[in-house]
């Protein structure tokens, strides 16, 4: 039996970030008592998913979780205890916003049960967190981090973001040496990326907000990266960075085709083999769940084709790489095109398992998809017979 | 209907200057359809020349008009293609005539167009009678409009008639003229029978459906007929007269109009300006002013996506059955794989078919850029037709490159004359001598390197004269001169697509120019992609596209998966409209760089 997790949305936040594409509402607190009785609603329905020895891995995002009172989380934690069971020993994840989460309110996070945090620091430095139309301080960001550590919580991810527009590489270095100082289990570094929808991007086309050019971009990532690793962090996947042994088990998952139950507005899950989502739409939700009715809202199944391109470029993105079989192995050592990229120095095979490079890592993408190309490829010619030869 | 009570004509006008919409009037005033049936501007039929404006398939319709005399007329309108790539056409379609309407729109005044078609008509001994049309328009100069038609056609011109064919006034003068003026008919119908095909078109169910104007003698339903220039010999199966549709007769007499269904089942057995005559008379003589087709321009057609190549053949060859003015023959390039050379009247007439063939026929196209058929004179003293850039032989056994000299005439106000000079002068061109039409235009005659002209040169007049210039041409010679093939490579590799055939003084800037372009287009990829100009072995321009620095999405985890997955898939996709050459992609649009170099 597979290992399953758990992710609860949490969409409430005090205002949106001008960058942020996730479902959030604002102004909308007086809903919190029942957001919460309708997770526990979808939980209860969803009780004969349980795994037998429980859920491995929890865990709370959003928006911001911690935005609900402490009581309210307790009780949407229990009643996931009650109806999926935890592990013993598994990963219990909330995220956190230094702007909106006083000091006390880490030890009741930690109290209720949850054995790992993640913070939203973006930056140490006020001038970023002002482009990024953050509501707190560096100073914020830095309390926050030194409350989780007096709550007991000695798990701790600091999430950060890159390539600001405005900002300069000196900006981004600052806050790597601040952050390698608090010495976090976990950081995560996400390029800003312009999401469909977002102030940011609206600004960006109207020629608003500087574009951050790919070679500034890539500078960055590898400045971070470097910096990091250097200090002792592991580079496990793309954007996340962990000590030894602190990888984040929730989201290793996602990368490496374990499964995963989700509750709350748009939720993903994936289970048996298929992938769902609730409505993005919280009165829906709500009006949905309160009704009895499920608030799935659609669903896939992966063709074989995109079942493979996807365990290819998400496993590509893990330090772990992907496993090939002998068949997919030996058509891709034939091609041209993947031995241009091996020869390039994009990627390795090592025995069975094919991972990126250093110089591969800034490019993953562009690898993924010429391999995946390849390897439709060889499903062709398996089907046909090779192309005619091109004169 | 009695010979004498005919009258042939067509309408000798300007893109836009009002021939359809005279044609909707004249339908609807002998009552040869009612307004309601009026599908605006009936005579064209195909989307595509619609959109364009541009009557790329000449059609006939026949009118009955009752004259002023009380007596009843047929009325034969025959339809002429508007555009410098098809004069032979249009030359045709003239032959069937005995008169012109020469139709002028007041606002705009005579076009370079106009005149051509004007002087194939004079050439064609038929009668003009003039109009100024769009008279009810306030920027009309009904008066300079027509001093310009008494400056081209002088004594001819004494009655020029004022019309508004949108709103219908002079338009019952203008039939009455065409009844008083323009003479029936000749030919004798007790000959054996000469008929003229001036068009055809295909049906699928038809087969092929010529349109013809019988000059002598009378063609019958069942009657064995012989097509002069093949010497093909069929058997009528219909023939008739147009109307909107096509109206089945037993036969067809002496200077009537109509079509003619015998089996043909290929429009290029049907040859616009051959003669169709009695099948026993094979040595009666044709009509004059046959010309074998002979296409001007050519391009490769290379599929995409090399699956689709059987795909391009069948559209290619279905597309032959509609246009018998394009020739194509397999070709391979070692960038593009299996592919067609394909010739064609002029550029307008690749845009056509190249469009054709991406909406029609959903074939995704990779077009190389167009270029003119050359003589080559081989040390060895033979002469060598080359129609494609990648088969120019070796330098060292050129004796001569010889590329076709077009006579060309730009019709332009004065005050636009230097800036065309310039653009004639920055094409090669030969100045030969201006001409005053008026005071204010000018006719400004040049011999021009077709090479020069197929790409963007009509456009380019037009912008510099605010669209007021206008460009018609006719070809003169072959001519000698210090021609060199320019190549370009990618990361070393011979891009065959995009080698051009260019004057030795021009080829620095082009290679300049080009690379750039391509620098632009080219995306950045996996590995570094180097652009190289090179005449022979000397490499005369270079550009560098970088490869990706970052190309991956910052953020994946469960919510997430399915849609950036689609993106990922969504990038895929773009791959695979890219040519993928040796391990650079290369978009469809970079095949076609040369064509928008001065963007």
């Amino acid at each position: 039996m597979k290992s399953l997790g758990l992710y609860a949305h949490f969409p409430f936040c005090p205002c949106r970030c001008p960058y942020c594409g996730f479902t959030v509402v604002t102004g909308k607190d007086d809903l919190h008592e029942r957001y919460a009785t309708a997770l526990c609603n979808e939980l209860e329905a969803i009780a004969r998913l349980a795994p037998a020895e429980g859920l491995a891995s929890v865990f709370f995002g959003g928006g911001t979780p911690t935005r609900l009172e402490p009581r309210l989380l307790e009780r949407i934690l229990t009643t996931v205890r009650a109806s999926q069971g935890i592990a013993v020993g598994a990963e219990i994840t909330v995220e956190a916003n230094p702007g909106t989460t006083d000091a006390a309110r880490y030890a009741d996070l930690r109290q209720i049960g949850f054995n790992r945090i993640s913070i939203g620091a973006q930056s140490f430095f006020d001038q970023g967190l002002r482009l990024l139309g953050r509501d707190h301080t560096a100073a914020d960001a830095l309390g926050a981090f030194r409350a989780s550590r007096k709550a007991g919580f000695d798990n701790v991810n600091l999430d950060l973001i890159f390539s600001i527009p405005g900002a300069t590489d000196e900006d981004w270095r600052r806050t790597l040496d601040v952050v390698v100082d608090l010495r976090p289990e976990h950081i995560s570094t996400y390029a800003l990326t312009l999401e469909e929808g977002t102030s940011f991007q609206r600004r960006a086309r109207s020629g608003d907000l500087p574009v951050v050019c790919e070679d500034d971009d890539a500078r960055q990532y590898i400045g971070g990266l470097e910096r990091l690793t250097a200090a002792g962090y592991e580079h496990y996947e793309i954007s996340n960075f962990a000590l030894p042994g602190r990888r984040s088990r929730h989201n290793w998952a996602y990368w490496t085709g374990g499964e995963y139950l989700g509750v709350g507005v748009s939720a993903h899950r994936y289970v048996d083999g298929r992938r769902s989502w609730n409505t993005k739409d919280l009165p829906d939700y709500l009006a949905q769940v309160e009704a009895g009715s499920s608030p799935t809202e659609g669903g896939e199944r992966l063709d074989p084709a995109a079942a493979t391109s996807e365990r290819v470029w998400l496993g590509l993105r893990t330090c772990e790489g992907v496993k090939l079989g002998r068949v997919e192995r030996e058509g891709l050592a034939a091609k041209r095109r993947m031995t241009d990229l091996v020869r390039g120095g994009f990627v390795q095979l090592e025995g069975d398992r094919m991972k990126l490079t250093g110089k591969g890592i800034p490019v993953a993408d562009a690898v993924s998809v010429e391999i995946v190309t390849v390897i439709e490829d060889l499903a062709r010619d398996a089907q046909r017979g090779p192309d005619p030869p091109v004169p | 209907m009695n010979q004498s009570h005919i009258r042939n004509f067509c309408i000798v006008a300007h893109i836009d200057h009002g021939k359809s919409t005279l044609a909707d009037r004249m339908l609807e005033m002998t009552d040869t359809l009612t307004s309601d049936q009026m599908q605006h501007q009936v005579l064209d039929d195909m989307d595509l020349e619609r959109e364009r404006g541009i009557t790329i398939k000449a059609h006939a319709v026949r009118m009955a008009y009752r004259g002023a005399n009380g007596e009843e007329y047929e009325f034969n309108l025959i339809d002429t293609p508007g555009h410098v790539d098809f004069t032979y056409e249009v030359s045709r379609s003239l032959a069937a005539c005995e008169g012109a309407v020469l139709l002028v729109d007041a606002t705009q005044g005579v076009e370079a167009q106009t005149v051509s078609n004007l002087l194939l008509a004079l050439s064609d001994d038929l009668v003009i009678i003039p109009c100024v049309n769009k008279i009810d328009v306030a920027s009309a100069d009904v008066s300079g409009t027509k001093q310009q038609i008494v400056d081209l056609i002088g004594d001819g011109a004494d009655e020029i008639f004022d019309i508004s064919a949108k709103e219908g006034s002079g338009v019952q003068e203008l039939l009455e003229a065409i009844v008083e003026r323009i003479p029936p008919p000749g030919g004798a119908v007790e000959e054996g029978v000469r008929a003229l095909i001036f068009d055809s078109l295909y049906d699928q169910y038809r087969g092929v459906i010529c349109f013809l104007r019988v000059v002598d003698g009378s063609i019958s339903k069942g009657q064995k007929i012989r097509f002069h220039s093949t010497d093909r010999v069929y058997e009528v199966e219909e023939i008739g007269i147009l109307r909107l549709a096509r109206v089945p007769t037993d036969t067809l007499l002496t200077g009537e109009v109509g079509y003619l269904i015998a089996g043909v089942k290929e429009l290029s057995e049907a040859r616009v300006g051959d003669t169709v005559i009695d099948a026993d008379n094979p040595t009666a003589n044709p009509l004059p002013g046959y010309r074998p087709f002979q296409p001007m321009v050519f391009s490769g057609l290379y599929p995409i996506n090399p699956d689709e190549h059987q795909d391009l053949r069948d559209a290619l060859e279905r597309l032959r059955l509609n246009d018998a003015a394009f020739s194509y023959e397999p070709e391979t390039s070692p960038a593009l794989g299996f592919g067609f050379r394909c010739g064609f009247l002029g550029l307008l007439h690749m845009e056509i078919v190249q469009e054709r063939l991406e909406r029609e026929y959903r074939v995704d196209l990779i077009t190389t850029l167009p270029n003119v058929r050359y003589e080559v004179l081989t040390k060895s003293g033979e002469v060598r037709e080359v129609e494609s850039p990648a088969l120019l032989p070796p330098v060292v056994e050129i004796d001569e490159i010889r590329e076709p000299i077009l006579e060309a005439q730009i019709l332009v106000p004065s005050e636009y004359i230097g800036s065309c000079m310039r653009v004639a002068e920055d094409r090669r061109g030969t100045y030969l001598n201006t001409e005053y039409l008026d005071s204010s235009r000018a006719a400004l005659h040049y011999e021009l390197p077709l090479a020069e002209v197929v790409v963007d040169f009509y456009d380019k007049l037009k912008s510099v004269s605010r669209g007021f210039a206008s460009f018609d041409y006719e070809h003169k010679e072959m001519r000698a001169g210090p021609l060199v093939r320019l190549d370009i490579l990618i990361n070393s590799d011979l891009l065959d697509a995009l080698a051009v055939i260019i004057h030795r003084d021009k080829s620095q800037e082009w290679g300049k120019r080009l690379c750039g372009k391509l620098k632009e287009l080219i995306p950045r990829q996996m590995f570094e992609v180097i652009i190289q100009a090179a005449i022979g072995t000397k490499v005369i321009a270079r550009e560098t596209v970088r490869p990706f620095r970052k190309n991956v999405i910052a953020k994946c985890y469960g919510g997430d998966v399915s849609r950036k997955r689609k993106l990922l898939e969504r990038q895929k996709e773009g791959k695979k409209r890219m040519k993928q050459f040796g391990s650079v992609e290369i978009p469809q649009e970079a095949f076609l760089a040369a064509l928008k170099i001065d963007d």
